[in-house]
């Protein structure tokens, strides 16, 4: 091997070069060596196949990381509503009479079922569970209690917060924002406005304006209820607003015929100690809080 | 030349052997130990075999698989030169050269000189003062080698040289202003001004 140089010259940078030329050609594998690595190496993936495969592990791990956290079904503890127990009491209480009590009970607190058990003689314990707010509650079973107890019933009530454990993805958590809020059509509008306000605010929502209006036309009350400025940023929060009301009724047997409807109603509300009188057309119901306000039935 | 499905070993072996030791000592001149040269050369005899079906006459193959070296030095230098910036694996791991006994002292000094200085080239710099310097090519087969023309080369050379020479005036090996000129591109085209040395 040579290395270009200046005759003239022996300066460090020459000797080195030409030190640098020596020593890089000592000890050099010879061709047998080449050859056996190259037969090893033959028998391994192209590096960049290797490196394309490691990308195409590497990502697919990350997506089935991504729809593990997503999709699949973890186990989460959250209240799902509030189990409702009352003792009733009294000397000869008979079972039909607990069982219409159960009946109202179950209506007012808007749940499916209820169970009533017999404790011990003319002991019974109603038990249901209701997805109302505890605001709600109290106030429902407050009033089922002055009733109960004013028709000379010894009554004893616990609200105890339901948990359970749901499985639901991290997905569902993310866009299940339905937020469900209470707006008990007996209160005054500040009263409601102020328990929505309360209702925004546990929910994390303190931020959205609440406005509710009254409008009254003869006996007719109306309520407007506005929360937040703009729909669309409620959407972009994904956020979907219900209301519900205080009283569920019960009228799917009496579902297409309209005075047998009606009158189910009456006798419903009126068990809830409102008495109105309602009229049903089709689809359209409209109940009226005395009856002088009642339009004529004659057309 | 042959399909790339029907590559073997041994066809590349049997155009290899002729420029095998020329081709490992030129790898190993283009960079810093000895085990990154033999690394790379391997990594590039390897990517010849993949893509020998490439090559359309067997009479060139000496300026192809210079190519395919170049081509493989450049992706490690760029390699390298990320892995410096993030601190990536080894980076100051050099071979100590005649660590075994204090008569090659100065050959080890001379060898770890040298083998800093060219690491602090760009790699298409140390590619032109090798081939130049120590395998004595024309600049017009660095330019056809290296895919560039021949003032580009020369540039190149000539950068290079400075940059040599700025690093041994810094660590005190060459006082500023001497004359450190033994491998000035005209050298390259005047053989009578050469001698053998090994």
């Amino acid at each position: 091997m040579t290395t270009r140089i200046d005759n003239k010259d022996s300066s460090a940078l020459t000797r080195d070069m030409n030190a640098w030329a020596k020593w890089t050609e000592s000890q050099l594998p010879d061709i047998a060596d080449t050859r056996r690595q190259l037969v090893a190496a033959a028998r391994e993936p192209e590096p960049r196949e290797r490196r394309r495969t490691q990308r195409r592990w590497i990502a697919a791990v990350a997506i089935a990381l991504v729809a593990l956290v997503l999709l699949i079904p973890l186990p989460v503890e959250r209240s799902v509503g509030r189990d409702v127990s009352v003792t009733l009491s009294a000397p000869e209480l008979a079972q039909d009479r607990v069982a219409q009590i159960a009946r109202v009970f179950q209506y007012s607190l808007a749940s499916n079922t209820s169970t009533t058990t017999e404790a011990e003689p003319g002991t019974f314990v109603i038990t249901t569970r209701t997805t109302h707010s505890r605001l709600t509650v109290d106030d429902l079973t407050g009033a089922l209690r002055e009733l109960l107890e004013s028709s000379g019933l010894a009554v004893d009530i616990q609200i105890i917060e339901a948990y359970e454990i749901v499985r639901q993805s991290v997905y569902a958590h993310i866009t299940d924002r339905h937020l469900v809020l209470e707006a008990p059509h007996e209160r005054s509008a500040e009263e409601i406005q102020a328990d929505l306000r309360a209702q925004l605010d546990n929910a994390g929502l303190s931020h959205l304006p609440v406005e509710v209006n009254e409008r009254t036309k003869g006996s007719q009350r109306t309520l407007e209820i506005k929360v937040g400025d703009d729909q669309a940023r409620l959407d972009e929060l994904g956020i979907d607003l219900r209301f519900k009301d205080a009283i569920m009724l019960d009228v799917e047997d009496a579902r297409g015929d309209d005075e047998r409807m009606s009158a189910e109603i009456k006798r419903q509300l009126r068990a809830l100690g409102i008495d109105v009188e309602v009229e049903v057309n089709g689809k359209e119901i409209q109940i009226f809080r005395d009856a002088d306000a009642a339009p004529p039935t004659d057309p | 030349m042959t399909d790339s499905a029907q590559s073997t070993p041994e066809q590349l072996i049997r155009l290899l052997e002729p420029i095998h030791d020329e081709a490992r000592a030129m790898a190993r001149r283009l960079c810093r130990s000895r085990a990154d040269g033999d690394d790379l050369f391997q990594e590039s005899a390897l990517r010849a075999m993949r893509k020998l079906h490439t090559l359309r006459d067997e009479k060139s193959f000496r300026w192809w698989f210079y190519r395919v070296l170049f081509s493989v030095h450049r992706n490690r230098s760029r390699r390298d030169t990320w892995r410096r910036l993030l601190r990536f694996g080894r980076q100051d791991e050099h071979e100590v050269i005649g660590a075994d006994g204090s008569e090659w002292e100065e050959e080890r000094q001379r060898v770890g000189r040298m083998a800093e200085a060219l690491a602090r080239l760009p790699a298409v710099q140390r590619e032109a003062i090798v081939l130049c310097d120590i395998h004595e090519m024309s600049v017009e087969e660095i330019a056809a080698l290296q895919g560039a023309s021949a003032s580009a080369v020369k540039s190149r050379l000539s950068r290079g040289r400075r940059r040599l020479r700025a690093y041994y005036e810094r660590i005190g090996m060459a006082p500023l202003g001497s004359r450190l000129d033994p491998m000035d591109v005209a050298a390259s085209t005047a053989p009578e001004q050469t001698r053998e040395v090994l």
